[in-house]
């Protein structure tokens, strides 16, 4: 967290970083999708003649010099225009804005499934860490963190769908099919948040203002919710915008495995039939989401906390 | 039973008067009330009979200037060197325990009048109930400065009416603590507020305890809100160096003001080697 400056100036700061860090990852990404094959070739299908994939390769340009191509891109990025689908002919980045909703909507609900999670578990963690029954959980926490997101998601249509057939495991049809990919998405998140607040609890209750809210009578629930908690939440706020890349990551692989019409299936897709345009303004479209998210956070501490506004930090 | 209390003052001997008084002052917002020498029938002329005569300064908070005058410090100056307090780190009167406005901006006010740091605030959000940092004094008396924006307990504390107000807790350091709290529950009428194992950081820094060795710590409500709390310190622990004749360094002596039972204007000592006394 950078201390000082007006909350003015860290906008316009951060603005000039935005754009420096867009063109950095436009640039990669374009050649790095264009060392993974022919676009055209692969567009015309195994069975295309020559004379078909030049066709398509003049269709989209991609008869052109590299170089050329790429000055296109750049022009076409500043106007936010990547071009259309190699697939479906529609617009790239409205395709990807269409399905941001429902990626943002999985992000949601995998967040709120985590706070009201790995707040109250963390809480309880922290506050008397030398326990025996705390120590059995951090360590159970500890193995949780291991598990890969998709394995818990497998595991959940395999209970919830395939056993109980309580609930449906494909694409969105309503708030019973928002229970797993949230789940599954959130478990991403939950142990990480568990062990952070857990420290942060800790920390707090060996603070040596604890002394004198413990001299004056001030009770476990006092100590914990009025003193140690909230401090705490501030640092776990913190780890929520610099984890929210790692959501997005988590998001492509659980719309993959729930068929949830999301960017992530599309972008999944995308690259596997190269098509450029789409995989394109999906990563920008990634990208300054996760910079806009970790600028807000940031932001809002500058807000919240006059301490990190004015640069005291001990 | 009449209950003891509240801190009327806490009594530190020094040995420059002038520097001790401007650095309260000037560091505090602390005013002068009374700048009489002890009489022959002072407290602490009972303690030390060669400080009779002794000059001195009373400084109490700015809101208890023209009040009641509770809470403050009594500076005493007395000829020759001062054995080190060595706060936080012998038996007796710890730290005298002041409600503070903002830790964070008191504290380099304070260094900068010879004051020095023991435990830091730290900035933990924007709005912490407490916070609090520990110093020592210009003659190393123990001083604890809270910060209390919202407490919900069994007490009635407020936030500071000015950069540092009165003095609400009396800290006393024990290796036998059921018998030292038995001693003020007995003379305090009231119930004790609190008895917890926690883990102060500022004692284990100062008394070389292990990372997450805890302190038990009790306290006992006296009257004005005020506090006597008993941290029981590790056995071996030295008393407070005191030469002859003279009064203990650091927090010497501590005044309760009321209907103070079992007190009077002459000091008694305590289960531990520390002096209280009842305000004239």
């Amino acid at each position: 967290m950078t201390g000082g400056g007006s909350v003015l100036g860290v906008l316009a700061k951060r603005a000039g970083e935005l754009a420096i860090l867009l063109f950095a990852i436009t640039t990669l990404l374009f050649f790095l999708l264009r060392l993974g094959g022919d676009p055209a070739a692969v567009l015309a299908g195994e069975e295309a003649d020559p004379d078909q994939v030049a066709l398509i390769s003049a269709r989209y340009g991609l008869d052109q010099p590299l170089w050329w191509q790429y000055l296109r891109y750049l022009v076409s990025i500043v106007t936010l225009d990547f071009g259309e689908s190699l697939r479906g002919g529609q617009a790239a980045l409205t395709l990807v804005l269409d399905r941001l909703g429902s990626t943002l909507l999985l992000a949601f609900l995998a967040l709120a499934i985590t706070a009201a999670l790995s707040i109250p578990i963390g809480a309880w963690l922290g506050f008397r860490p030398d326990r025996g029954d705390r120590r059995a959980a951090n360590a159970l926490v500890f193995i949780l963190q291991g598990i890969p997101g998709y394995i818990v998601g497998l595991l959940l249509i395999q209970l919830f769908v395939v056993e109980l057939r309580w609930l449906t495991s494909i694409g969105n049809q309503g708030v019973s099919s928002w229970i797993l990919p949230s789940l599954t998405l959130a478990s991403f998140l939950v142990p990480k948040m568990v062990r952070v607040l857990a420290a942060n609890v800790a920390e707090a209750m060996r603070e040596d203002y604890i002394r004198t809210a413990r001299a004056t009578g001030a009770s476990d629930v006092e100590l914990l919710f009025r003193h140690a908690l909230p401090n705490a939440l501030l640092g776990a706020t913190a780890l929520i915008g610099t984890q929210f890349a790692f959501l997005m990551s988590g998001s492509l692989i659980t719309e993959w495995i729930f068929a949830w019409p999301g960017f992530g299936a599309l972008l999944v897709a995308s690259v596997e039939q190269l098509d450029f345009p789409v995989v394109q303004a999906a990563v920008f479209v990634i990208a300054g989401l996760v910079f806009l998210v970790n600028a807000g956070t940031d932001i809002l501490f500058r807000v919240i906390d006059p301490r990190v506004r004015a640069g005291a930090t001990r | 039973m009449a209950t003891l209390g509240p801190i009327h003052s806490v009594t530190v001997a020094t040995a420059d008067l002038a520097a001790s008084v401007a650095a309260y002052r000037a560091g505090c917002g602390f005013v002068t009330v009374d700048e009489a020498p002890l009489s022959a029938d002072a407290s602490e002329v009972a303690l030390a009979p060669m400080l009779e005569g002794a000059a001195t300064a009373w400084l109490v908070p700015a809101p208890e200037a023209a009040g009641t005058r509770l809470g403050g410090i009594r500076l005493v100056e007395v000829t020759g060197p001062l054995p080190d307090a060595a706060p936080l780190r012998s038996l007796g009167w710890a730290a005298a325990e002041f409600s503070v406005q903002d830790p964070d901006r008191l504290v380099p006010k304070l260094e900068a009048e010879g004051f020095t740091l023991l435990g830091a605030p730290r900035a933990l959000g924007s709005d912490p109930a407490i916070r609090a940092c520990q110093m020592a004094g210009p003659n190393g008396e123990g001083l604890y400065l809270t910060d209390i924006r919202a407490y919900r307990g069994p007490m009635s504390l407020h936030r500071a009416r000015a950069a540092v107000d009165r003095c609400f807790i009396a800290v006393l350091a024990t290796d036998a603590l059921e018998d030292t709290r038995a001693v003020y529950e007995a003379r305090s009428g009231a119930s004790r507020v609190s008895d917890r194992e926690i883990e102060i950081p500022v004692l284990q820094a100062r008394l070389g305890l292990a990372d997450g060795a805890t302190t038990r710590i009790s306290s006992v409500a006296i009257g004005g809100d005020c506090l006597v709390e008993i941290d029981a310190y590790p056995a071996g622990t030295p008393a407070r160096p005191m030469a002859a004749g003279r009064l203990p360094a650091g927090v010497g002596l501590v005044r309760f003001a009321g209907a103070s039972h079992g007190l009077t204007a002459a000091p008694t000592r305590g289960a531990r080697g520390e002096w209280l006394a009842r305000a004239a």
